[in-house]
């Protein structure tokens, strides 16, 4: 049966209304705190999102086509797993063994295969505008988390160098904090920011504060100005983070146990998985890890089998199992994704180029529908046949399973009341009743 | 870009996910068809049609990914051609309402896009009298000369809360046609303003934004003012100077949004905003003493002028062009050493034009026109160029600045010939025009006009650009080789002759790039200026253009950064986006601005001058009740983070202490005057920490303008930081009585004096349980960390 996704959607006309009611006199700030208010049906807590830069081949990884003729086959077999009767690659044995946790979605699918602009719309959900940035998922979970998560540890971390995850709209105060010593390994000697430098201690710091709120006095008429109450903001966190030690504490993978790190591996992605791990513990609440070299345009299959997939497979089963072992399996989302898939059709140089018409994502853990395979593409791989989503459809359906609700309205700096998404559907069918 | 196999386009099916992008849409209402004696034009009534009911976007038929259904469009409509052929094939001329171009967009047959129009509506009616006629294409029919939006500025009160707009276009064979029912809608800002398809705006919230409107390929904006409600009472308070001209239009907006100014700053304020705006630094002790109690009339003045010629004043302009010129150490193709001293020659270069106040125009001719060898024989340079190699090797002393052009900028490596010029062009585009090209590399820019073959003939006109070896230097570095052997030869201790090479100007074709599709035409020109002539120098002509008394870019790109550099913000925002879809929130001053700077020969100071005059510039910072909200209108200063350098050397002044830059840089110099932007260890993390840029993106969004919590636990927390305050000459405080102390303290750090209730807790602290070493500490720390400090205000 072929899926047509408008028949299930608000219609435009009706969108648009919602779009643009007028505020009618409201106060903004009024407004935006009855929007932000959680929904009760929290399931989960945090997120960790393991970003595969470039473009992942999922149809070499979650979606494989046997049947179809070689050139679009390639060279993997499908294996068997854990989940009765889902497939997948065979390069991917952890993973495998691992899939009774997962839940993978076959059918995502949208229309921009260039990269940079690729990642934006998957991790926003919405696609480039001249007017504005949108958020991206973790800066949403980030400007959402304030009230209730700890202020001891950033609510938002990116353990990659990629840039990716910006909050637009919302203010350089919900960009993540990037620590890269888990990617680049030239930097892992270099300082660590959270440590309470030498001839400090706490006991300074907690009378150098009361001092600096005194110091502050004269400079709060400035307060509600957004770019000083953003500042007033970062510097109370840095205070409250660099006292609690909480942060520095979770980034430090050496404290965990040898049989664990073992698990993990020492390869970037296994320690920043491990890394990840100790984070949403400690309290944050999003944590972007990820490898690069998914732009698979030549040689795809080497570099899957050689490089690749035995780093994904190992770090991602590792995170996943090692979650369910501490018992945080379902108040934490693994979310595995890159900005779009790759073409089915092989190419000249044993690549496969940009493909954003469909692709598979992953999700373990957070209380979703484990062993479950949602939506499906067709024989030879090119679009979705069953369940077709959008990035936003998933955003949606992962925020609300935290407990943010997908309609919220966003303030921009000007005070805008901005729509999360333009139109996104909660895919309950991945709820776990 | 990479393209999708042919096999696949072809298998395109219906099944495809319904795309975000068609959401542009909008439901139409049109109002208007072409009266029963006109005929339906496609350019003018069909094409426009495709772009507001969003069918040519990517997700749909735009002509990136594809084109659904087997439908081809130009993405965002760039090609006529292309849309005519498109929608021709879909035309049943014998019974038009069996066109497939009628009966799947009004969802009487399967359409995946859903359905766009009613068979009642005027689009649905219009396509179809279009294919009764015939579907004929007359050629260049609907070229817009301009798109004038009715009223020009709308003005929306409490009580008058909507307004209707009329949009017309005229075309280049002279007629005139009101096009609203065929164009796009956009507000820029929907919590003050909402657009309706049908071009009606309403109110949301007081504030100003605009409204960009688009017809085909042609734009257009109106700005819209919603004045902050109820009676706003304007102060009687003293003003600090005359207004100026800028004054005058930026009050003249003032008073249509209802906003009272703040009023004047105070000498103490005004001083230290200024000194660290001109200078990078906040002012020593004497000057705010001598400052504050001067009583002379044009102080003010005076100040702007000291300042505006001091040396500090030409390094901080050097650093903001390293960065809009991308001096890139990554990019030189040398050694870290050798490319870190390059970097110095290109600050330097920049340094010492804006101490002697070259003017703004020479400055980009140094750039744009430059070559290695300028007007030199090609001996007397190569002896020159070898002397500076050596040199450079050795220090950071030569004579590069008094070279007439900077021939670095085009020494930068790349991959190859076609990322050069493409490179090249963006930049060029961006730093000395304000617009962005980028997007254009790939298709038709969606919210400008800009298309691939603008993008193309762009980057042609530096085609004739190599850096390498002309023939003329390969055989006098041949000859010099032979010479030098043959000295050698004859016993004689000859250096070795380094690799010598340069940028010059070749005259050969063919390194030029093409077009969106085979055969048209891309041959060098400025955006829409005519074409060079490609028989002489492209990059002359170029420059020509961009001086020339009507380039509407270059003057105001430049004026627009300055204005950006007193107050945080452009007239034009970000100051790298002079768009139709981004529009300056005071277009007249822009203009007025831009043409005192050409009427005075492109004089730097006497721009910066005037806009340091104003009564804006001089404002207090200090927000009232009505300008709280205020961001882009100028009411009041607004506080802003401080540039990377300008932080850290600041925090080195108040502390007195030094910066180490290691060997890649000049011992004892300040952040401001370092050209490197690749800083090794606790320096270059520090810099980084606060801000500084790669240098890497052609995109000024490449230096962070906001703060962070990075930089916030670094102030608390930083070793080196703590290590300062511990052993800077600021302890020499500790000398004086505790009431001088802290006075002093707060003059130095923050550039005012305590108040008594700060003056008191600080004394309190001091004879508190700590040690007063101890208790000196935190307090200098405290004022460090505070966002006085951290911040231009």
């Amino acid at each position: 049966m072929t899926f047509r996704l408008h028949d299930q959607r608000p219609c435009r006309r009706h969108f648009l209304k919602i779009g643009t009611i007028p505020l009618m006199g409201l106060q903004l700030s009024k407004l935006l705190a009855s929007e932000s208010s959680q929904s009760s049906e929290a399931s989960a807590k945090s997120i960790i999102l393991v970003w595969l830069d470039g473009g992942p081949s999922t149809i070499d990884m979650w979606d494989l086509k046997p049947d179809a003729k070689a050139e679009i086959r390639g060279e993997f077999r499908p294996i068997s797993t854990a989940a009765d009767g889902v497939l997948i690659c065979e390069h991917l044995p952890h993973m495998a063994k691992q899939m009774d946790h997962c839940t993978l979605i076959r059918s995502v699918s949208h229309t921009i295969a260039e990269h940079g602009q690729g990642a934006e719309h998957v991790l926003t959900g919405n696609p480039i505008s001249p007017a504005l940035r949108y958020p991206s998922i973790g800066s949403i979970v980030s400007s959402q988390a304030i009230a209730d998560s700890s202020r001891e540890v950033p609510a938002y971390m990116d353990l990659t160098t990629k840039n990716i995850g910006q909050a637009g709209y919302l203010g350089s105060s919900h960009n993540p904090f990037v620590v890269d010593r888990f990617l680049d390994r030239s930097l892992s000697d270099s300082k660590d920011e959270f440590a309470i430098a030498d001839g400090l201690s706490i006991a300074d710091l907690t009378r150098r504060r009361e001092l600096l709120d005194k110091v502050e006095q004269g400079f709060r008429q400035f307060d509600k100005t957004s770019r000083a109450d953003e500042m007033s903001t970062f510097q109370q966190r840095a205070l409250d983070i660099l006292t609690s030690g909480r942060t520095r504490d979770a980034l430090d993978v050496q404290k965990e146990s040898s049989a664990v790190r073992e698990l993990y591996g020492q390869s970037p992605l296994g320690l920043s998985a491990l890394a990840a791990r100790r984070l949403v513990q400690a309290g944050v609440r999003f944590v972007t890890i990820g490898m690069s070299g998914w732009d698979t345009h030549d040689q795809n299959f080497s570099r899957l089998r050689n490089n690749q997939l035995p780093q994904l497979d190992r770090a991602l089963a590792a995170l996943i199992g090692d979650l369910e072992a501490q018992g945080l399996l379902n108040e934490t989302i693994v979310y595995c994704a890159g900005e779009f898939g790759r073409t089915p059709g092989i190419n000249g140089q044993g690549g496969r180029d940009h493909w954003a018409q469909t692709m598979s994502v992953l999700i373990a853990g957070g209380n979703f529908k484990p062993a479950f395979v949602y939506g499906s593409t067709d024989k030879s791989g090119l679009y979705p046949e069953t369940g077709t989503c959008s990035p936003a459809d998933i955003n949606a359906t992962l925020i609300n399973q935290i407990g943010i609700r997908p309609e919220t309205k966003l303030a921009t700096r000007t005070g805008r009341p901005m729509p999360l998404f333009r139109e996104a559907r909660v895919l309950q069918e991945l709820r776990h009743d | 870009m990479h393209t999708i196999p042919f096999e696949m386009r072809s298998q395109h099916s219906l099944r495809v996910a319904f795309g975000v992008v068609c959401f542009f849409a909008t439901n139409l209402c049109a109002n208007e068809i072409p009266g029963p004696n006109k005929s339906v034009d496609f350019e003018r009534h069909i094409a426009p049609l495709l772009g507001r009911l969003g069918c040519n976007s990517a997700a749909c038929h735009g002509a990136f990914g594809g084109g659904k259904g087997g439908l081809q469009l130009s993405l965002f409509g760039h090609s006529a051609k292309m849309d005519f052929q498109g929608l021709k094939d879909r035309t049943d001329g014998s019974d038009p309402e069996s066109s497939p171009l009628l009966l799947k967009p009004s969802g009487r047959d399967q359409h995946e896009g859903g359905v766009r129009f009613e068979p009642d509506s005027n689009s649905y009616k219009t396509i179809k009298r279009w294919i009764e006629e015939g579907s004929q294409w007359n050629e260049g029919s609907g070229r817009v000369k301009k798109l004038t939006v009715e009223p020009s500025q709308i003005v929306l009160s409490l009580s008058r809360d909507a307004q209707e707009t009329a949009v017309t276009a005229d075309y280049f064979d002279g007629s005139r046609e009101l096009v609203t029912h065929l164009c796009q809608f956009t507000s820029r800002d929907e919590g003050i303003a909402v657009v309706q398809p049908d071009g009606r705006v309403t109110r949301s919230r007081h504030g100003d934004t605009s409204i960009i409107v688009s017809y085909g390929n042609a734009f257009a904006s109106v700005s819209v003012l919603a004045p902050f409600p109820g009676d706003t009472i304007r102060e009687s308070s003293a003003k600090s100077a005359e207004p100026t001209a800028i004054d005058l239009r930026i009050d003249e907006k003032l008073a249509l949004l209802n906003i009272i100014p703040s009023g004047p700053s105070s000498d103490e304020e005004f001083l230290r905003r200024i000194t660290l705006d001109t200078i990078g630094t906040i002012p020593t002790l004497e000057e705010v003493n001598q400052f504050c109690s001067s009583s002379f009339a044009d102080k003010r003045e005076k100040k702007i002028d000291d300042l505006l010629a001091n040396p500090m004043h030409a390094a901080l302009w050097a650093t903001r062009m390293c960065d809009i010129t991308k001096c890139d150490v990554g990019a030189m193709g040398e050694n870290e050493i050798m490319g870190s001293r390059r970097a110095q020659m290109w600050h330097d270069w920049f340094r010492s034009r804006f101490e002697q106040n070259v003017t703004y125009d020479e400055i980009v001719r140094g750039i744009v026109t430059a070559t290695s060898r300028e007007d030199q024989d090609v001996l007397e340079w190569m002896h020159h160029e070898e002397q500076l190699i050596h040199r450079s090797r050795e220090s950071f002393d030569n004579d590069y600045a008094k070279r007439k052009s900077l021939d670095l900028f085009w020494r930068r490596v790349f991959p190859d010939n076609e990322a050069r010029l493409k490179e090249n062009a963006e930049l060029i585009a961006v730093a000395f025009t304000g617009v962005r090209l980028n997007c254009a590399q790939c298709h038709k820019h969606p919210f400008d006009r800009w298309t691939q073959d603008n993008y193309a003939a762009f980057a042609n006109i530096f085609s004739q650009v190599i850096y390498g070896s002309s023939n003329e230097t390969n055989s006098a570095v041949l000859a010099e080789l032979a010479r030098r052997r043959e000295a050698k030869l004859a016993g004689k201790t000859v250096k070795p002759l380094p690799r010598i090479r340069e940028v010059f100007l070749s005259s050969e074709l063919g390194r030029a790039i093409s077009g969106s599709v085979p055969g048209i035409d891309v041959s060098p020109r400025a955006f829409d200026s005519a074409k060079f002539d490609q028989g002489s120098d492209l990059r002359q002509q170029f420059f020509d253009w961009l001086v020339a008394p009507d380039n509407p870019y270059f003057a105001r790109c430049f004026v627009n950064r300055v204005w950006s550099t007193y107050f945080g913000v452009g007239l034009v925002d970000p100051v790298d986006d002079f768009s139709f879809t981004n529009p300056s929130s005071h277009p007249r001053l822009l203009e007025e601005l831009a043409q005192f700077f050409r009427e005075s020969n492109f004089d730097i100071r006497a721009i910066e001058k005037r806009i340091l005059m104003s009564v804006a510039y001089q404002r207090s910072s200090t927000p009232n009740e009505s300008n709280r909200d205020d961001r882009r209108n100028f009411s009041r200063q607004y506080v802003r983070p401080l540039l990377a350098e300008v932080a850290m050397d600041t925090l080195n002044k108040v502390l007195g202490s030094r910066q180490e830059f290691g060997d890649v840089a000049r011992a004892g110099a300040l952040s401001i005057e370092v050209g490197t932007n690749h800083v090794k260890g606790d320096t270059g993390r520090a810099l980084k920490v606060l801000g500084r840029g790669q240098r890497e993106t052609t995109c000024d969004c490449d230096r962070r303008v906001e703060s962070d919590l990075r930089q916030f636990i670094f102030l608390a927390n930083d070793q080196s930081i703590l290590e300062k305050i511990k052993t800077g000459s600021i302890r020499e405080l500790l000398k004086l009585n505790d009431r001088e102390l802290i006075t002093q303290l707060y003059l130095k750090v923050l550039g005012r004096k305590p108040a008594d209730v700060e003056a008191e807790f600080a004394i309190k602290h001091l004879n508190g349980t700590e040690l007063r070493d101890t208790a000196f500490d935190d307090l200098v720390w405290a004022l460090v960390n505070s966002r006085e400090f951290i911040s231009n205000h």
